[in-house]
């Protein structure tokens, strides 16, 4: 692996290694109701990063003793597919994995309205198929639409995107390469329709000013993403009307 | 102020008015600043003269609802409570017909003093282990309460304790085995004899040898 400084993931006129400007999303691609066994699914993919996720219940867990008397209880699972990576991924359940099911949790918990389905269980599985940066955002985003397709009440849709910053400078919705010579990485989870930010982390280091500037460009983002989720969500629905 | 009309698909999030034009039902939440917002993608209804909204769901999680006429298989009697493992649920107006199954199998329960309007000195001469029974659902969420009270309610299918046969129903306390002429006490529904319903939930049976 060649060293940081030797590389260079800018071209001369500024725009990064696959030819985005630095505040450009990679291409963004949805799709909802794309698993007949699950009650809710849907495909995302933001770039080469491909996500599938699938929701179940609400249902009465097996193990009851986990309910929560007045609402659901969400349970998510993160996981990276063995052939999601160059390199094979152990299908075992990873500590970074444990750590980005209940991250990706606690940026839905806020918004699902579990209260109207007291002592169910809410199963969400989220399954990287192909990773290039950003699994987690991408992952946020379709367990969002997988679970308004299911018909789960929400107080809103979220969605998310990354920001990273390279040789100094911010650029949104990082992959996979930039993010392995990035200096920070900064993954935003939002439900703009409620000005609500659900997930929020930095990984290396960043000034007061950047960061403020980074979530700006992830808020802009998110709100464009959120968008093209309630079109997918309503044009599904259009063809069945027909 | 008014976001909206009716007719229109909505995604969860929107705006549809605020909580002083209309009364938010179903398919909709008001937010702490108010407003009223789609909880579920659907078609939007407003109804100007009862200042109601409602989003009317595409797809909704099929869970019982108090009022449900669900069916299951008993599997413990208890000295004051029947366990039910709950599948599905018919309706029985006008007649009886299936309606939907569960996505999974739901646990209910019929409590002594909601089998019978009658004083009930042994449940297990209500109701026994393997027996499939129609009941209606009380409570909003699991464990579910159900009443057999109503005579369409109780008992649909039953195996003889004798030779295994399934029992036809004899009056609205008993059943009769057609093989071995056993007759049993069972709480059974009226639509025990309605031979679309019976063929619908056999199905769901499961036979003990």
């Amino acid at each position: 692996m060649a060293r940081k400084d030797d590389v260079t993931l800018f071209r001369e006129d500024g725009t990064r290694l696959d030819g985005r400007r630095p505040d450009e999303m990679r291409p963004i691609k949805m799709e909802v109701g794309v698993l007949d066994n699950a009650d809710g699914s849907a495909l995302v993919e933001f770039g080469r990063t491909k996500v599938l996720a699938a929701v179940y219940g609400p249902r009465e867990p097996v193990q009851k003793y986990i309910v929560i008397p007045d609402k659901a209880v969400l349970r998510v699972r993160y996981h990276m597919a063995p052939f999601s990576t160059s390199e094979r991924k152990s299908p075992a359940p990873s500590r970074r994995e444990v750590e980005l099911s209940k991250v990706i949790r606690e940026a839905l918990e806020p918004v699902v309205l579990t209260d109207q389905f007291p002592r169910t269980a809410i199963d969400i599985f989220i399954e990287v198929l192909q990773a290039d940066g950003g699994t987690r955002t991408t992952g946020l985003t379709a367990a969002s639409l997988a679970l308004a397709d299911a018909g789960i009440p929400m107080r809103a849709l979220v969605g998310g995107v990354a920001v990273g910053k390279i040789q100094g400078r911010l650029v949104l919705d990082i992959d996979e390469v930039e993010d392995n010579y990035a200096e920070a990485d900064m993954p935003v989870g939002a439900a703009p329709d409620i000005g609500l930010i659900t997930l929020f982390q930095i990984n290396g280091v960043m000034t007061r000013e950047e960061v403020m500037k980074g979530l700006d460009m992830a808020l802009e983002a998110i709100n464009r993403i959120v968008e093209m989720e309630k079109e997918v969500l309503k044009s599904k629905y259009m063809k069945v009307e027909v | 102020m008014s976001y909206s009309s009716s007719g229109r698909v909505v995604a969860p999030g929107e705006p549809l008015g605020v909580a002083e034009e209309y009364v938010a039902e179903s398919g909709t939440y008001v937010g702490e600043d108010g407003v009223i917002r789609a909880a579920i993608p659907g078609v939007l209804h407003l109804d100007p003269r009862g200042k109601v909204v409602r989003v009317r769901p595409f797809k909704r999680p099929r869970l019982p609802r108090a009022g449900s006429n669900s069916f299951g298989l008993v599997t413990q009697v208890k000295h004051d409570l029947v366990v039910l493992e709950l599948y599905g649920e018919v309706s029985t107006e006008p007649s009886a017909r299936w309606l939907y199954e569960y996505d999974s199998p739901l646990t209910g329960g019929v409590p002594i003093h909601l089998v019978t309007k009658e004083y009930v000195k042994d449940l297990y001469s209500y109701f026994r282990p393997g027996d499939l029974v129609l009941a209606r659902v009380l409570s909003p969420s699991p464990p579910y309460t159900l009443t057999t009270k109503p005579p369409q309610h109780g008992v649909v299918y039953a195996q003889c304790s004798r030779c295994g046969s399934l029992m036809q129903p004899l009056n609205p306390r008993s059943m009769k085995c057609p093989r071995c002429g056993q007759v049993e006490e069972r709480k059974v529904s009226v639509l025990a004899s309605s031979k679309l319903l019976r063929i619908n939930l056999r199905r769901y049976l499961v036979f003990k040898r």
